[in-house]
């Protein structure tokens, strides 16, 4: 476990709740007090000149909302749009974004001792990403680290002088 | 129990800044020949708050000075000393110093302020002066006296040659004898710009007095006229006086009234004054208010008498609970139009009462639109009030005489718009006080009143704000700017209108004045004036008459969270470009396409050659149609530069709610901003200042 998920881990007291869902055939999960809510998907408004994970943006009760699609950006899975299509709608610091992902499982809790640190190796997730790897059962639970994933250069989501320096 | 103080302090500190703001206000419109107690009492009020306030938060700094400026005006509003210029710049100067305390205690530094300590020095300094029965005789307790006397006449005229110095002063002696003469102003003898102005009690008329003046002056640069009082709906000047004001009370005051006469006298009809008729009534149907004279004044009393009123209705929001009511009543709208379309499929007989009820919602829902806009409207004084106080120290500066008369205060525009009006329209006022309105001794030489005139008027125009700031100045140089326009290499030619002259400068880097001083002459200004206009979707025009003066004319949306857009297709998506920014919009024909070595395409409207920008091209989208004679060509302005726009076609005109795309996202290149349309998608709006720029560069890369 690293210091993030020490982070997360503190602030709760024990054991803490994620969200998991799948992109292709691996099962990710997120700090379930990242997310807003979880809603279909709606057509997007394409902006130009933007990566192609970044679908576009939608309009959210008013907000100008980007969706990135994480299975274009992690080369997992089939990105195709229908009515069962997913987006899970983060609220990172003020900032709400929506991510399409395969499909929402359910919300497991996680005590520290359940995670364990994510080995280095060539992935298509950097580990930089990833609070470390969940188990429950014979499950294995990527746990991403939303905040510093989406904030990052890579995701081309905030202004280049707003980006985390890492 | 102990109670932290420092909770309250945010709202002493909002309080301060407000008090400030009016005591600033109040000084400047003092006037100082006869201080209305009221006005002094109010500022004393004011001093004495602030002063309250940094006591219990243990402020002791403010404390101090406050306390000593309260003492000054005690004594001012008691009659015993007298209001006088110095007296004023110190007063204003301690607000300032005051704010500087104050912006100290809110960033929790504690500063050592040497200003403070000597405009306490100064303030001391009036506390120690004589009491009032000693000083000798001034205007304010001569009223009895000055009654005694048919007419009141102000003399204004250009000092004789150095040699004639004597005799002008052995003449004024003589009139002392034959009534109350009043030097305003004593010119330096060596400097020629500088001229005499003069206010005589007398029951001499103003052709004997012109008699004896051109025994040293030249006749042509005497003026003479009646100082008007009262209400002075009866304009008086040379010939036409009749001793209305034997009994006239009050002090000698400068009168818009005269400015008026004047102009009319002079037959010029000027864009200048071209308010000042709906001012003027108003003015004169105010029978009951006091003696106050120049409608800005009256204007300014009124405003105060409803200010007060509605003060204790009123209740201090927070700007984000305001934006939250907005978005959720934005969402509102959208919600009700989509039920409405859905309504619209569905067989009439069937939803007759559905209909009804839809059509109420419909009503209800513009109504709580606009009402919840209102809101966040705010009235234009908060912008115009900053202006008396600059033009003021400008003017002091420049050595020029300026009254500042200010029209519509109560025009209320989106607050967020006040905020970005405030650098444009302080341009503009500098812009008119140096470049418009002329020394006073060169205005008295052309027949005009010393004192120029800058009018700032506000109003509302079919749906949008229109500001105007007029003077009664020299006018633009159409000869001089086509000159300079030739030097800086534009295309020019003598038949072009005066609106396309005045366009110039606008252009970056464009200064007619001579020589460079630290108010203007740099060309810096007149280029970001306009950008930021457009920027708030709004457009800038002048119209100037050499001699006669300049109004540069303002027109805003009334709010910045709407814009006035044209929208069109390329390929399957929506486009919105702000209406302020298109000229017009056309088909072109093949013949009139033309491409520069093979890449570039031009087009000709009307025997001019504007660059070709595809907009599919810049956005990366397949398009339905692929040739400029297939679309349509929208001509684009801005920055001085022009584009042609090829779309695939063009779908409507809306007003759109603009939606900020970096709340959640990020800037994007030729993207200004996003809208939600009636079935709830987005659609972006192009940042027109990016196309153009992009063109520019892109033109210049390829030679």
């Amino acid at each position: 476990m690293n210091a993030q998920a020490m982070q997360i881990f503190e602030a709760t007291n024990g054991a803490h709740e994620f969200l998991t869902f799948t992109l292709g055939n691996e099962e990710y999960a997120v700090d379930i007090l990242k997310v807003q809510e979880i809603r279909g998907y709606d057509p997007v408004t394409p902006i130009a000149n933007t990566p192609p994970f970044i679908k576009g943006v939608v309009n959210l009760r008013g907000a100008i909302v980007p969706i990135v699609d994480l299975r274009i950006k992690f080369k997992l899975g089939n990105a195709d749009y229908h009515e069962r299509t997913v987006v899970i709608v983060l609220n990172l610091a003020g900032r709400i974004v929506g991510v399409v992902v395969d499909g929402v499982s359910d919300v497991v809790s996680l005590s520290p001792e359940q995670i364990k640190p994510a080995p280095e190796f060539s992935n298509a997730l950097d580990t930089q990403y990833l609070l470390g790897l969940g188990t429950i059962e014979n499950r294995m639970l990527i746990l991403i680290a939303i905040e510093r994933l989406m904030t990052s250069r890579d995701m081309a989501l905030i202004d280049e002088n707003n980006v985390t320096r890492h | 129990m102990t109670i932290d103080l420092s909770v309250f302090h945010a709202v002493f500190f909002e309080e301060v800044t407000e008090h400030l703001a009016e005591i600033e206000q109040l000084i400047i419109n003092l006037n100082i020949e006869a201080p209305n107690p009221d006005t002094l009492n109010a500022i004393f009020r004011a001093a004495h708050s602030i002063k309250g306030g940094s006591g219990t938060f243990g402020f002791n700094d403010m404390t101090e000075l406050t306390h000593i400026l309260e003492s000054v005006l005690d004594r001012l509003r008691n009659s015993e000393i007298l209001l006088t210029h110095e007296m004023i710049d110190v007063f204003l100067s301690a607000a300032d110093v005051i704010n500087d305390q104050l912006n100290a205690h809110r960033n929790n530094q504690i500063i050592e302020n040497n200003n403070a300590k000597a405009i306490i020095a100064r303030l001391q300094k009036f506390m120690e002066e004589l009491p009032n029965e000693l000083l000798p005789t001034v205007p304010i307790n001569n009223t009895t006296d000055q009654a005694n006397f048919a007419y009141q006449w102000r003399l204004n005229f250009v000092p004789a040659a150095i040699n004639e110095a004597a005799g002008i002063n052995s003449l004024l002696d003589e009139w002392g004898q034959r009534g109350i003469l009043n030097i305003k102003h004593r010119p330096n003898p060596s400097d020629p710009d500088q001229i005499w102005e003069i206010h005589f009690f007398t029951n001499e008329t103003s052709e004997d007095l012109r008699e004896d003046l051109t025994f040293y002056v030249d006749s042509q640069h005497i003026q003479i006229e009646q100082i008007a009082h009262e209400e002075s709906s009866i304009i008086n000047n040379d010939n036409n006086s009749f001793g209305f004001f034997d009994n006239a009370p009050g002090a000698p005051q400068t009168s818009l009234a005269n400015f008026a006469s004047q102009a009319a006298n002079t037959n010029n009809i000027s864009p200048a004054i071209t308010k000042i008729d709906e001012a003027y009534g108003f003015f004169t149907n105010a029978p009951g208010a006091p003696a106050e004279v120049n409608v800005k004044k009256t204007d300014e009393a009124i405003n105060q008498v409803n200010n007060r009123k509605s003060e204790g209705s009123s209740i201090r929001v927070s700007v984000e609970k305001v934006d939250q009511i907005m978005n959720l009543v934005g969402e509102l709208v959208i919600a009700q139009s989509m039920l409405a379309q859905v309504a619209s499929q569905i067989d009439p007989n069937w939803t007759a009462r559905m209909q009804a009820g839809l059509d109420q919602l419909a009503r209800n829902t513009r109504n709580l639109q606009e009402s919840v806009m209102s809101i966040r409207m705010m009235p234009i004084s908060v912008v115009f009030s900053r202006f008396p106080r600059l033009v003021r120290d400008l003017a002091a500066k420049l050595e020029k005489r300026v009254e500042l008369i200010t029209v519509g205060e109560g025009t209320e525009l989106d607050k967020g718009l006040t905020e970005k009006l405030i650098d444009p329209l302080t341009h503009l006022v500098r812009n008119s006080l140096d470049h418009g309105i002329e020394l006073p001794a060169t205005r008295v030489k052309l027949g005009k009143e010393p004192v120029g005139h800058i009018i700032i008027s506000a109003s509302h125009q079919s749906g949008n704000v229109v500001i105007e700031v007029s003077d009664d100045g020299a006018g633009l140089n159409r000869e001089l700017i086509i000159a300079k326009a030739r030097e800086r290499g534009f295309t020019v030619n003598e038949g072009m209108s005066d609106q396309e002259v005045w366009q110039f400068i606008f252009s970056p880097g464009f200064s007619t004045a001579e020589q460079v001083t630290d108010v203007s002459g740099r060309g810096v200004g007149m280029d970001v004036v306009r950008r930021n206009i457009q920027e708030m979707g709004g457009t800038i025009d002048i119209t100037s008459m050499p001699g006669i003066g300049s109004t540069f004319t303002v027109r805003l949306p009334l709010t910045l969270a709407i814009l006035d857009g044209l929208s069109v297709a390329v390929g399957n998506q929506i486009f919105i470009i702000s209406l302020s920014y298109i000229m017009e919009s056309m088909r072109p024909l093949a013949k009139d396409i033309r491409t520069i070595s093979s890449k570039g395409q031009v087009v000709q409207v009307r025997g001019e050659y504007l660059p070709v920008l595809a907009l599919y091209e810049v956005l990366g989208i397949t398009p339905t149609v692929s040739t400029p004679e297939e679309g349509i060509l929208v001509l684009l302005e801005a920055e001085n530069r022009r584009v042609a726009l090829f779309v695939d076609q063009l779908v409507g005109q809306h007003q759109v709610v603009i939606k900020s795309l970096e709340s959640n996202f990020r800037r994007v290149d030729g993207i200004s901003g996003a809208t939600i349309m009636g079935d709830g998608r987005v659609a972006l709006i192009l940042d027109v200042g990016y196309l153009v720029r992009r063109t520019a560069r892109a033109s210049s890369s390829n030679f």
